[in-house]
């Protein structure tokens, strides 16, 4: 069986107290924007215990897997959630996958580009599964005081076949997330994989086709202006004049000025200076107020 | 200045923006409707695509002056609960990549089905010729109407 060193992610298992579903606050509504039929997936958790940057397990066994990578259609907010569930041995249909937010100490290389989102990130992914695993089936090694190997796990229930006892994550999670993290962990091997290789829907299906927020363009909070830049026609071309006045008299327009796009003194490239190294910027109540005032 | 009135997603709305808004913008910023889409702002790449009185119609450049009292639907009211036939077979082909571009493709599809029940290849790409998608799920946008043809 392979084996995988937690060194190299060992910063990221960050130890976490029962309070790791304390800043999450989430209503049926949004599992239900998450999955296709709600009704067939475990019940939302009351507390959610963090294992470490990629994943969480509620007190219900309902998993959180959080996509490190930026998603731009090459569906990894699918693909790389799907290898840690694969490690943690779970059923698909009971994770729900977050976006994670840019943490360059938790995550290697949170990039889209060149292919390589999953070959570099295949062994942290791998491992973050499967350390989470292997601290599960701690927790019940110790309570039947049994071997780790008399202990198997299949979509997220721990079985001891010997003595007949199974347990869910679910039950096991918040004494797991507690424990210390071993300093290396098995993976399984190829054969055994059953997520993996496999097609699965994107995570995002059902909010794509029904509207919902999901870009950025689409966040909003309040009291949000709009700014927008305006380039000169090609590059290198120097700004001559601006009437900033008659800008800042449009309807619903609250700022505009001009900006450098280089800091002083900084040595530039031949790319440098011939790109767009001023700019004007205009600062507004709404989009269409701003589109209008660019045209002045 | 007297706001406009639209019916959008059935229900009536006075608009405050300034009338040459365009409708895009009213729905995005002051309605709060996002689910339509921002793309090229010229009417060329079919993101901001919405029904007027049930056509097609690229909402970027789409005045709000000259709705008054129309029928407008968007993404969000193609169905109560997501369920339209369009929409149940993008989920079933797994059409979406990104997504960006699919609410307006979703209702350019609806458009076409909902004046031409069993529409041909042709009349599929004649229809869905100005909605681009900039991650190619051109093949399953076709499945998907063709699936969705059946119901």
């Amino acid at each position: 069986m392979p084996i995988i060193n937690t060194r190299i992610g060992r910063r990221s298992f960050i130890k976490n107290s029962a309070l790791a579903g304390g800043g999450m606050v989430i209503g049926f509504s949004w599992l239900a924007s998450c999955k296709l039929s709600p009704e067939e997936v475990l019940a939302l958790p009351k507390e959610w215990f963090d294992f470490n940057g990629y994943l969480k397990i509620g007190d219900t066994g309902l998993v959180t897997i959080l996509s490190p990578n930026p998603e731009i259609g090459q569906n990894v907010k699918t693909s790389m959630p799907m290898i840690v569930a694969e490690e943690l041995d779970v059923d698909w249909k009971n994770v729900v996958v977050e976006q994670a937010p840019l943490n360059t100490k938790l995550y290697s290389w949170q990039i889209a580009g060149g292919s390589r989102s999953i070959s570099s990130s295949w062994d942290a992914l791998r491992m973050a599964g499967a350390t989470a695993r292997h601290l599960l089936k701690q927790v019940v090694a110790n309570d039947l005081k049994v071997p780790m190997e008399e202990l198997t796990t299949e979509n997220g229930v721990i079985y001891h076949k010997k003595s007949n006892k199974s347990f869910t994550y679910g039950q096991v999670a918040s004494a797991a997330s507690s424990l210390e993290v071993p300093k290396e962990v098995k993976l399984k091997e190829v054969t055994e994989y059953k997520i993996i290789g496999t097609d699965r829907k994107n995570v995002d299906g059902k909010k794509i086709v029904t509207g919902q927020p999901l870009f950025g363009i689409d966040y909003k909070e309040a009291g949000t202006l709009t700014a927008m830049l305006i380039h000169p026609p090609a590059f290198g071309t120097k700004l001559k004049s601006v009437d900033l006045d008659a800008v800042k008299k449009m309807p619903g327009i609250k700022d505009a000025f001009v900006i450098e796009s280089y800091t002083d003194g900084m040595e530039r490239q031949w790319s440098d200076v011939a790109a767009f190294t001023e700019l004007v910027v205009i600062v507004g109540d709404s989009t269409w107020q701003v589109m209008s005032a660019k045209k002045v | 200045m007297a706001g406009i009135s639209l019916i959008i997603n059935g229900k009536s709305q006075v608009i405050s923006a300034d009338p040459s808004t365009p409708l895009l913008w009213v729905l995005r910023d002051e309605l709060g409707l996002v689910g339509t889409k921002f793309g090229c702002g010229i009417a060329s790449c079919g993101a901001c695509t919405v029904h007027v009185e049930g056509v097609a119609t690229r909402s970027c450049i789409l005045p709000v002056a000259s709705l008054a009292g129309k029928n407008i639907t968007t993404i969000e009211g193609l169905s109560e609960n997501g369920d339209h036939p369009v929409q149940v077979a993008w989920l079933e082909n797994d059409v979406p990549q990104c997504g960006y571009c699919q609410s307006g493709q979703i209702m350019s599809a609806a458009a076409l089905l909902a004046q031409n029940v069993s529409p041909s290849d042709e009349d599929i790409d004649n229809a869905m010729m100005g909605n681009i998608c900039r991650c190619g799920t051109y093949v399953r946008i076709k499945s998907a109407i063709k699936q969705a043809a059946k119901k």
